[in-house]
């Protein structure tokens, strides 16, 4: 299966790579703003460009969206538009993309920082709604999000979405990342008719998961 | 907060029909500046047919050239207003439309709360009915509340994307956030248009735009039961389909006038 990763500069992005190469087909895409390094793999391109984005789809079966994961520190306002033009028009272009070329799921990972509003004492899974701060950072993961939940809903194609913590051991573990986004690509749905799966992704008790060891995502944290 | 009985308003996309609706019907009562990216003026071409054209700004009104893409221009034009309405929207260019229906909200909400105002009235096209096999166009007494649907399209998701910032903003900061949002136009009483033509289930009279307008900027802190209320703005309709500004009035105490009864029901039969 052909895989293209977004984000490849990021080290989630990285460790997904590492991890997929050996199983997938995989092509990996940057940013194309100058802030990857020049030592980076991947092909330098912006996600928000349809003519520089439709050719990274090719002959690609699934997308891993990881581009919008990377938590973002806009200075001005300027960076603020940026960050969430990235997140919202990046993967509505991508999404337009993928479904002019066949592609059959996207895997989007966003941040569990969504929910990190509810109190700590509280249960909070999938089916709790998204609490946001109104900061772009904050924002853009929840733009990215709702642009595929929507765009799922009435197109043809299976929208994976994970909600990861922090990468490390108060967050979400390396492996524990790459093992549920590895699951994501290859889950079978069946019979099951939904086209949007939202699981989150936590290695801590902080974020409970109501959906994610079940099927079809079959996902269980490493036992640590 | 109170209502907002008098002052300052700033009306962003200024020169779209929606906003010059808006605009004649605050006019008397406020003070206005109205923000667009052109010059009024030079919008001399009807959106569709029978949509208002804007007039020039008169003193004390003024005229400000703004661009809701950029944030400090939102921000200064937001300055010492009492409440803020967007009427911005860009519909078929992909940059633009992301940059305008999105980001324009984010920026139109950020400045709202960096300068302590509190009400602001957004706008946009219905969500509800999007041509699509997860829309509500198949079901009846479709409400106001119930989630949007806006589909893949660039105009409803973009769009979709700047209300759910807008909503964000509100439930953040306690901002009173009223979205008004529409599907088709039409004046109320077009000489070309034909008894018992017909009449699409979500329309709104030109006639009926701006009051509503007027109605949330004076409504009681008690109307927005939620920090981000959305309403159906349509007609008085027959249909059953979405509610005819019920939510409105119950909250806003406004109620459509307009019903276009002449084309929802059967043209006399001439006796030959």
């Amino acid at each position: 299966m052909q895989v293209l990763i977004t984000g490849a500069e990021t080290p989630l992005a990285q460790l997904a790579a590492a991890r997929l190469r050996e199983r997938f087909d995989l092509r990996l895409t940057r940013s194309a703003d100058g802030t990857a390094e020049h030592t980076t793999a991947g092909i330098p391109a912006d996600l928000r460009v349809p003519e520089q984005v439709e050719p990274l789809v090719e002959g690609v079966e699934a997308i891993l969206h990881l581009a919008p994961y990377a938590l973002q520190h806009p200075a001005d306002a300027d960076a603020e538009r940026d960050v969430l033009d990235q997140a919202a028009r990046g993967t509505f272009v991508l999404l337009h993309a993928a479904l002019k070329a066949g592609v059959k799921r996207v895997v989007l990972a966003s941040r569990l920082d969504l929910m990190a509003a509810y109190p700590e004492d509280y249960l909070v899974d999938e089916t709790w709604k998204p609490l946001p701060d109104t900061s772009a950072a904050a924002l853009a993961p929840y733009l990215a999000e709702l642009t595929l939940r929507e765009a799922v809903r009435a197109e043809p194609i299976l929208g994976v979405c994970l909600r990861l913590g922090e990468l490390g051991e108060s967050g979400t573990t390396a492996s524990d990342a790459v093992s549920a986004i590895e699951r994501a690509l290859v889950m079978d749905p069946a019979e099951q008719k939904y086209r949007w799966w939202l699981y989150h992704i936590s290695s801590t008790e902080r974020f409970a998961s109501a959906a994610a060891s079940k099927e079809p995502l079959c996902w269980a944290p490493a036992e640590g | 907060m109170p209502p907002v009985l008098e002052g300052k308003i700033a009306i962003f996309g200024a020169a779209g029909p929606v906003a010059v609706m808006a605009a004649d019907a605050l006019r008397p009562h406020y003070t206005l500046r109205l923000c667009d990216v052109q010059p009024l003026a030079e919008r001399t071409v009807e959106q569709s047919a029978g949509a208002p054209l804007p007039a020039t700004a008169i003193p004390p009104h003024e005229e400000r050239r703004v661009d809701v893409t950029d944030y400090a221009q939102v921000l200064e034009a937001s300055r010492g207003m009492d409440a803020l309405v967007n009427c911005t929207v860009v519909r078929p260019h992909l940059q633009p439309a992301f940059l305008v229906n999105t980001i324009g909200a984010y920026h139109v909400a950020k400045a709202a709360v960096e300068l302590g105002i509190r009400r602001i009235i957004h706008t946009g096209p219905q969500l509800v009915i999007a041509e699509h096999q997860a829309d509500y166009w198949h079901d009846f007494d479709v409400h106001d509340d119930v989630p949007e649907r806006p589909g893949s399209s660039l105009y409803g998701l973009s769009k979709y994307l700047g209300s759910e910032v807008m909503r964000r903003f509100a439930e953040v900061h306690h901002l009173e956030v009223a979205a008004f949002v529409y599907a088709h136009f039409r004046p109320a009483n077009r000489p070309s248009d034909a008894d018992g033509s017909g009449l699409y289930a979500f329309t709104t009279a030109w006639e009926d735009t701006g009051a509503p307008f007027l109605a949330a900027l004076r409504a009681p802190a008690t109307a927005f039961e939620q920090p981000f209320e959305l309403f159906h703005i349509a007609s008085r309709l027959p249909h059953g389909k979405i509610g005819g500004s019920d939510k409105a009035q119950r909250l806003l105490g406004w109620a459509p006038e307009q019903d276009f009864s002449r084309l929802w029901h059967r043209s006399p039969i001439v006796q030959e």
